[in-house]
């Protein structure tokens, strides 16, 4: 929860949350080394100096330090956990399902757990799929179409093996698609984080929300030009937010375009913890005003309604969050007094 | 002798082919040594996984340029700290093609890398230039209606003339001119004659009412741009030290100020 000056009350989803293992013991090979050293690269690159983390903590930070920096410091409410399997970099996976369900299980109305498959999988990953949404109940899943599978360097999701994927979800309610759409990251081939292999499914199935993580960016105009046509397509802020401290300019740009290609109701904030924490980026981002210049050309603008929308309520509309409900719940569990005890202190 | 600030001059023109900026602003340029007739220069880019055809396509040129300048007998680029350091440095030595050193990799594939990152450049330096004159207060109309004659430089400034035929200052602007002109050189344009200046890459008049929506699409060209060049800048102060003013880079002149640099 985000307090304003005058007092109001922000209900903060976290769009994009890891809990992720990239310890040495856990890396399989060179490549689930260079990964989590890259990550580590864009940490130092995009924080704060004063907020940087050392390099042990970030390969390995565990359940009590993401309550701590999500919920206690960060202003969050509710964080989606959005997986990273990568098995082929790391012995127990970088980041999966089961996971992420530790995190749930203490504190389930604080996490949204989201699933993941990869349709290389064939059959044995929609029985995968099936048994997420037994266990879990999950109703969103994480892509990477960059993932690298043995000999594979990555998969389309316009690709007849994914359409039966997107087909099963649709049977199962599983009905939020994250795909990462983004930088490339070492050691994953740039081809991959092409957004154009989203428009044919996006129009196919339209009871499914298709939400690009890092909205695409370096390739705004193709994200933009599939988010203008497909209503069903969101834009994941992840990756995004960051630039409002350092480059402010380049953000306000940024989130013109998307406003005014998606509008505000389409836009959704994510801090992509551990790479960066909530708390600096949510404080910048509720101080941020759009330059009057940009007002002019795009007849936008960042109000604080709309801050609103993009800091929760659109999330909360994704994943039926009741808010109010949630907000009670929330008020009465153990990490709402140390919350208060963070507040007062 | 090798006259060394000539090597440097040379250098200083080789760019990285998507950033279009140069190699030795991006800092990416470790060191220039000069043997008698031999130069060696070391090539390290910011991250260890760069795409193998711009690590060789930037290590090609720099060999390429400084053997033009008198006396350069022999020239080794060393790139480093890069996953195919060993392939690209001794083939871009020996003189190979991309193909001969990656085989079932088309040499054709450069080249139209090449030509849409000129496009791309294009549009970005263009988009300055307009932005710039719609600031100055000249109307879309006759934006598109300027023609060469109506344009000149005038020192660092550039000078346009308006509507009522009056040679107007826009300061600064010079620079962004002469890096509009080598792209506009680049996409293998003639040189701008009797008809309208700016043009789409493809060289088709600019309609004064659409004039927005191409600076729009421009825009977001540069946004992507600004996204390559912030990272790649960033990752270099992280991974090695280096610091460069990324402020100056891809930005519209008149916006740069209300950039903030780290703390």
């Amino acid at each position: 929860m985000y307090r304003t000056q005058d007092g109001h009350d922000v209900f903060v989803v976290d769009g994009h949350t890891h809990l992720w293992d990239g310890s040495p013991e856990n890396q399989a090979n060179r490549y689930g080394k260079g990964f989590i050293e890259c990550f580590y690269d864009y940490h130092k690159t995009f924080t704060p100096t004063e907020l940087l983390w050392p390099l042990d903590r970030f390969e390995k930070y565990g359940v009590d330090r993401l309550v701590d920096d999500e919920f206690v410091r960060g202003h969050v409410d509710v964080a989606i956990m959005q997986p990273t399997y990568l098995t082929d970099f790391f012995t127990r996976g970088f980041n999966t399902t089961d996971q992420d369900a530790e995190a749930k299980r203490l504190y389930p109305d604080r996490f949204i757990l989201n699933g993941s498959w990869d349709p290389r999988d064939g059959e044995r990953g929609l029985d995968e799929l099936r048994r997420l949404k037994d266990t879990y109940g999950i109703t969103g899943v994480k892509l990477y179409t960059a993932e690298w599978k043995g000999a594979s360097k990555g998969w389309k999701l316009s690709s007849p093996e994914a359409m039966l994927y997107l087909e099963e979800c649709q049977r199962l309610g599983i009905v939020n698609i994250h795909v990462h759409k983004g930088p490339t990251i070492y050691p994953l081939n740039k081809d991959a984080f092409d957004v154009s292999d989203i428009d044919e499914p996006a129009s196919l199935f339209t009871d499914l929300r298709f939400i690009v993580e890092h909205a695409g960016v370096p390739r705004i105009e193709d994200f933009c030009f599939i988010g203008a046509q497909e209503k069903n397509v969101y834009a994941g802020l992840a990756v995004v937010m960051p630039f409002i401290h350092f480059r402010p300019r380049y953000f306000a740009e940024v989130m013109a375009n998307l406003l005014y290609w998606l509008g505000p109701d389409r836009l959704l904030f994510g801090s992509d913890y551990a790479i960066w924490e909530p708390n600096w980026i949510i404080e910048d981002f509720m101080k941020f005003e759009m330059p009057q210049d940009l007002k002019d050309e795009y007849h936008v603008d960042l109000t604080p309604e709309i801050k609103e929308k993009i800091l929760g309520l659109n999330a909360a509309r994704l994943y039926n969050l009741d808010i109010a409900e949630r907000s009670q719940a929330l008020a009465r569990d153990s990490i709402a007094q140390r919350v208060a005890g963070h507040v007062v202190a | 002798m090798i006259d060394e600030m000539a090597v440097r001059e040379r250098i200083a023109e080789v760019t990285d082919p998507e950033l279009d900026q140069s190699l030795s602003a991006l800092g990416f340029v470790e060191s220039i040594e000069i043997d008698r007739a031999e130069v060696t220069v070391r090539l390290r880019l910011p991250t260890y996984w760069c795409a193998a055809n711009f690590a060789y396509m930037m290590a090609s040129d720099l060999r390429e340029r400084i053997l033009r300048v008198p006396g350069v007998e022999r020239v080794h680029v060393r790139l480093e700290d890069h996953f195919a350091e060993r392939e690209i440095t001794d083939g871009v030595n020996a003189g190979q093609r991309f193909s001969e050193i990656f085989p079932g990799d088309a040499d054709g594939e450069l080249e139209e890398l090449r030509a849409s990152f000129a496009r791309k450049a294009f549009l970005i330096r263009q988009e300055q230039l307009l932005r710039a004159l719609l600031r100055a207060g000249f109307a879309p109309e006759h934006i598109v209606r300027l023609t060469a004659g109506d344009v000149t430089e005038e020192g660092r400034a550039l000078a346009v003339r308006d509507a009522a035929g009056k040679w107007r200052q826009l300061s600064g602007l010079a620079q962004t001119w002469r890096l509009w002109l080598r792209k506009r050189a680049a996409l293998g344009a003639a040189a701008p004659g009797a008809g309208p200046l700016f043009t789409t890459p493809e060289g088709e008049p600019l309609a004064a009412s659409g004039l927005m929506d191409h600076l729009r699409s421009a825009r977001m060209i540069r946004l992507n741009g600004t996204f390559n060049t912030l990272l790649c800048t960033g990752l270099n102060r992280t991974r090695h030290g280096v610091d460069v003013n990324a402020d100056a880079m891809w930005m519209t002149p008149g916006d740069t100020g209300q950039e903030v640099r780290p703390a």
